[in-house]
């Protein structure tokens, strides 16, 4: 990393290191002594899979996979005659001419080849990936405990996820039903095909040399056509599943849903550092006048319960899992508020609460990957800050996930010098 | 009607439990009344060699050897004096007869079922399975522990022995 002379630099380096996190060198922090597998956890690595990367380098597998089936289809369009599944090549011509076609019906089903099949399994993956992170939302909705008035909207927000996932298995599941149907209507033309060998055979020599003088052409002609029919139908189809990554809970296209047009934020400092949380996940602001009731046998980073209106918060301390612990001094000063998150228990500590702040989205280096900074939602270069993604951020509390790395960033250590 | 007719049909649709309320570190914890025998003032424990380290010693009440653990040092708490205030109680839990001691009893109290609220229990030491919940009492947050899960079957076997 180059080292910069300016803190204004320097923070820069920060938040964009915070984005590029793989790019940097792995830190040698102490691991918090929180559990090392959870939900949170394997619904971050399922993300993190793939689909979220910009660059194409970083294309994910699935996406590498259903290149490979376009690809291979192309070469099926190019020269179907070379394929092995294509029908109706005869490779001995009829003799005889005088012929009278017989009343058969000739089929019509469309062919399918192999990479077809390929796709279908790719489908079917898609499907049960689908399905995991399906039955993970279901999971998290088993153990989410909320607080009774705020449970309606919990389970609002928690419908509106899993109608998330429910419209991307619908997607899938109609690709799935479409090349089922063309597998099918392959099967089907095959054996129609060995039914045409089969009489082929008994018919005279006429016949034969009739047939495949002038019906033989007409049927791989038709065949021919419907080949490329469907695969242009299935290639439209890779293209529209490999044009739409798979979202996280509460984003789309690329940014969290609140983000999709102008939005408010707050900022607040945290140990010196500007964090921003929008306004549409805040719950509200707590002053902290009674220091918080600790529970034994939590994490360091759970600072305790603070009572306010009637409610318990879970207070966090938000240094610990936004700042490298380096940076994190001992005999720092108490915070002093708390910011609370909508519709939840838990609300993260704070030193100061600064102002509101507008901004539209393309203000915002939206994050490409989950990463292990899942709270994170974006930076903000223009007021130096890290924008909170607070629902990820609760998502994360709840589950007790907690084996997260803090940022342990060499730039903001220079700027702390 | 009249308080005992609303405490009854109150109970009747919230059951009521009542808590014995003692301090530790500064903080209130709660146990269920029924699982305590009895509150004894501090008394000279005779340590037991080669015990484990959350036993403190051992007690004679009345002709009966009693078990005293260290309540601190089983929740994770940093350890402290003896004090005028200091008490040993006596539970029963696991179908053994244990004494706990804790820096002061306080009370008993009437908590209803619906006022215990779910702990967020985010940790993974051993002692954070100890808490039942939680209950906004007075203005005070009370920490309910779950004496059955103060210690392990092996634990619990092992002071069965000493």
């Amino acid at each position: 990393m180059n080292w910069h002379d300016t803190p204004q630099q320097a923070m820069e380096d920060y938040l964009d290191a915070l984005l590029h996190e793989d790019l940097l060198e792995e830190p040698s922090i102490e691991p918090l002594k929180i559990p090392s597998e959870s939900q949170a956890s394997r619904l971050a690595d399922a993300f993190s899979g793939g689909g979220f990367n910009e660059e194409p380098r970083e294309e994910s597998l699935q996406a590498r996979q259903l290149s490979e089936s376009m690809l291979q289809f192309r070469q099926v369009q190019q020269s179907p005659a070379e394929n092995q599944g294509l029908p109706l090549k005869l490779d001995e011509p009829f003799t005889n001419s005088q012929v009278i076609l017989p009343n058969i019906s000739l089929p019509t089903a469309e062919p399918i080849a192999d990479p077809l099949v390929e796709t279908l399994a790719d489908v079917v993956q898609k499907i049960e990936t689908a399905q995991a992170l399906k039955s993970q939302i279901e999971t998290l909705e088993e153990q989410a405990v909320d607080e009774p008035e705020t449970q309606l909207e919990s389970l609002v927000e928690e419908q509106q996820l899993e109608e998330a996932v429910k419209e991307q298995i619908a997607e899938e599941q109609l690709e799935e039903q479409l090349a089922e149907e063309a597998f099918e209507e392959a099967e089907a033309f095959e054996a129609a095909e060995a039914q045409v060998e089969e009489e082929l055979q008994e018919w005279p020599e006429e016949l034969q040399e009739e047939y495949t003088h002038e019906v033989a052409p007409l049927v791989e002609q038709t065949t021919e056509n419907a080949a490329k029919e469907t695969l242009e139908e299935a290639v439209e189809a890779v293209e529209a599943v490999a044009g739409q990554p798979p979202s996280p809970p509460g984003w789309k296209d690329g940014r969290p849903v609140w983000a999709q047009e102008r939005f408010e934020c707050l900022l607040f400092k945290v140990k010196g550092l500007t964090l921003a949380v929008p306004l549409a996940e805040l719950g509200g602001i707590i002053k902290i006048e009674k220091q918080p009731t600790p529970l034994f046998g939590q994490p360091d980073w759970f600072l305790g319960i603070l009572r306010n209106n009637k409610m318990n918060v879970s207070m966090v301390d938000t240094a610990q899992w936004v700042l490298p612990p380096a940076l994190i001094k001992k005999d720092q000063e108490p915070y002093k508020l708390v910011i609370r998150i909508h519709n939840s228990a838990w609300g993260l500590a704070c030193d100061a609460v600064d102002r509101s702040i507008s901004l539209q989205p393309e203000q915002v280096r939206w994050r490409t990957s989950l990463g292990k900074r899942p709270w994170l939602a974006g930076t903000v270069i223009e007021y130096m800050c890290a924008l909170i993604d607070a629902a990820a951020f609760d998502r994360l509390l709840k589950e007790g996930h907690g084996d997260l790395e803090p940022a342990d960033l060499k730039a903001l250590k220079k700027l702390n010098n | 009607m009249s308080s005992p007719q609303k405490f009854q049909a109150e109970s009747a649709s919230d059951l009521v439990l009542q808590y014995v309320t003692f301090r530790l570190a500064q903080e209130t914890y709660g146990i269920n009344v029924m699982m305590v025998q009895e509150v004894l003032r501090y008394s000279e424990i005779a340590p037991v060699p080669g015990a484990p380290d959350y036993v403190l010693g051992i007690i004679n009440l009345r002709g009966n050897v009693v078990t005293v653990i260290d309540t601190r040092q089983r929740f994770g708490l940093p350890a402290s004096d003896v004090s005028d205030s200091t008490r040993i109680m006596i539970i029963e839990a696991d179908q053994q007869v244990v004494g706990i001691m804790v820096d002061s009893v306080a009370e008993v109290v009437y908590l209803k079922q619906s006022e215990i609220e779910t702990a967020p229990n985010v940790g993974n030491e051993e002692s954070a399975k100890f808490i039942q919940g939680v209950c906004n009492k007075n203005n005070e947050l009370l920490i309910l522990v779950e004496l059955n899960k103060l210690m392990s079957e092996e634990e619990w076997s092992e002071l069965a022995a000493i």
